[in-house]
């Protein structure tokens, strides 16, 4: 519990969460959050996440006490243009924050739009939600939900995407009251980026492994995935295709296979 | 796939309250689902199997999907009770956080302000659409999965 407590103290000291909330355990960091968390600059974390969850309810597994999972909460003003950015945002800040406290030779990277891998196995997975915050002013309340695994060292085999932790990568593991303190002073400090589109992609793709790689990409949930070379990723985020010759620009969808 | 094991999907849909189950495992989905009206005794209609097929892969694939037909049917509304729920951002509608899961709402639900209708999702990011008003849905102008532009009309909210 003292851990906790220096955790918190460490993190308000940085001055840019108003609202610390630890869970002893809890479904889904994210889940709680949609129903009991209406302040900005909120960071809810737990050590026990026992149904964690990534889009559609697809399970996020995290064994108790080993990883980091929270989630952060920002409103965006009614009118926000660039949502589409703060999934790139998130997952570029979280990989360069791995980046930053691993030995030099592991290689992190991520696959369009929010996927990190350290070795080109899963480390980290970002689950992004909104909902209206205020129905008067009409404010986006985004819920950025993070899971890494750090310390965790057995994983469930046979994943398209095998997973892995830092520990498994390294050898090393990662206390998480100095890592979290140094994902969020990046997410804080470099909130700037949200605005400029073009850097922001830029320093993205410098993380990106995709681009002139032949992938299979699903268009929708059940659509049959299509084949063909990542020429770029846009500076709105869309990814662009070459499938047979024509190029095609996708602002949804989903990497199924890299080939 | 299992005989025995398709009989109680069956036996299963039949005893719940689900109009629909969709199940995705080892490359076969098999989705069966029953008529709106309900009649005890009838089979579920349709049932497709294997998947992932390779073969039908549309050669060029179309970027922006035809919009959903405009209503021909008899269906009558009173737009001045009617209020139109539109997209408040570019994406792909979904009806449910899952596609195992149940609708959010059906035509003839009730909601209230603050009610979740659907998920728009761009770019990875779930956005949750709730109601602005109380009333009742009255039809779903969108298919589950399916692309929707700025502002286009989700569902028609009619007002008490």
């Amino acid at each position: 519990m003292t851990e906790i407590l220096k955790l918190k103290k460490t993190i308000l000291e940085k001055g840019y969460i108003k609202n610390f909330v630890f869970l002893e355990s809890v479904n889904s960091t994210n889940t709680y959050t949609k129903e009991n968390i209406h302040t900005d600059d909120s960071l809810i974390i737990t050590f026990n996440q026992t149904a964690g969850r990534g889009r559609f309810e697809r399970v996020w597994i995290s064994e108790p006490f080993k990883n980091l999972t929270f989630t952060l909460v920002k409103f965006f003003e009614a009118g926000f243009k660039n949502y589409s950015l703060i999934n790139f945002y998130a997952t570029y800040i979280i990989a360069s924050s791995l980046k930053s406290v691993l030995p030099a030779g592991n290689n992190v990277s991520v696959k369009w739009p929010n996927d990190i891998l350290l070795n080109n196995k899963k480390i980290a997975g970002i689950l992004l939600e909104t909902v209206q915050s205020d129905k008067k002013d009409k404010s986006l309340k985004f819920i950025i939900g993070i899971g890494m695994n750090l310390n965790q060292t057995c994983f469930r085999e046979n994943f398209i995407y095998p997973a892995t932790s830092v520990y498994n990568e390294t050898g090393k593991s990662i206390d998480i009251s100095d890592f979290l303190p140094v994902i969020i002073t990046n997410f804080y400090e470099n909130i700037d980026l949200i605005e400029k589109p073009d850097i922001l992609i830029r320093k993205w793709k410098s993380f990106c492994m995709i681009i002139g790689k032949e992938i299979s990409f699903k268009k929708e949930l059940n659509s049959k995935p299509v084949t063909g070379r990542v020429v770029d990723v846009d500076s709105d985020g869309s990814i662009i295709i070459d499938v047979k010759g024509e190029k095609m620009k996708y602002y949804t969808g989903e990497i199924s296979f890299i080939f | 796939m299992d005989l025995n094991y398709l009989k109680k999907l069956i036996k299963m849909l039949d005893s719940s309250n689900l109009s629909e189950i969709e199940i995705e495992e080892e490359g076969t989905k098999i989705r069966l689902s029953k008529p709106k009206q309900k009649i005890a005794t009838q089979l579920p209609t349709q049932i497709i199997t294997p998947y992932p097929s390779i073969t039908n892969i549309n050669p060029q694939p179309a970027e922006i999907k035809e919009k959903p037909e405009p209503t021909t049917s008899t269906e009558e509304f009173n737009m001045s009770k009617i209020f139109e729920v539109k997209a408040p951002m570019v994406g792909t509608f979904y009806r449910s956080p899952s596609p195992e899961a149940k609708p959010y709402v059906d035509v003839g639900s009730t909601v209230k302000e603050g009610t979740l209708l659907c998920i728009i999702e761009a770019m990875k990011l779930m956005n949750e659409i709730e109601s602005e008003v109380g009333g009742k849905i009255v039809k779903i102008l969108v298919e589950n999965g399916q692309p929707v532009e700025y502002n286009q009309v989700l569902f028609y909210i009619e007002k008490p």
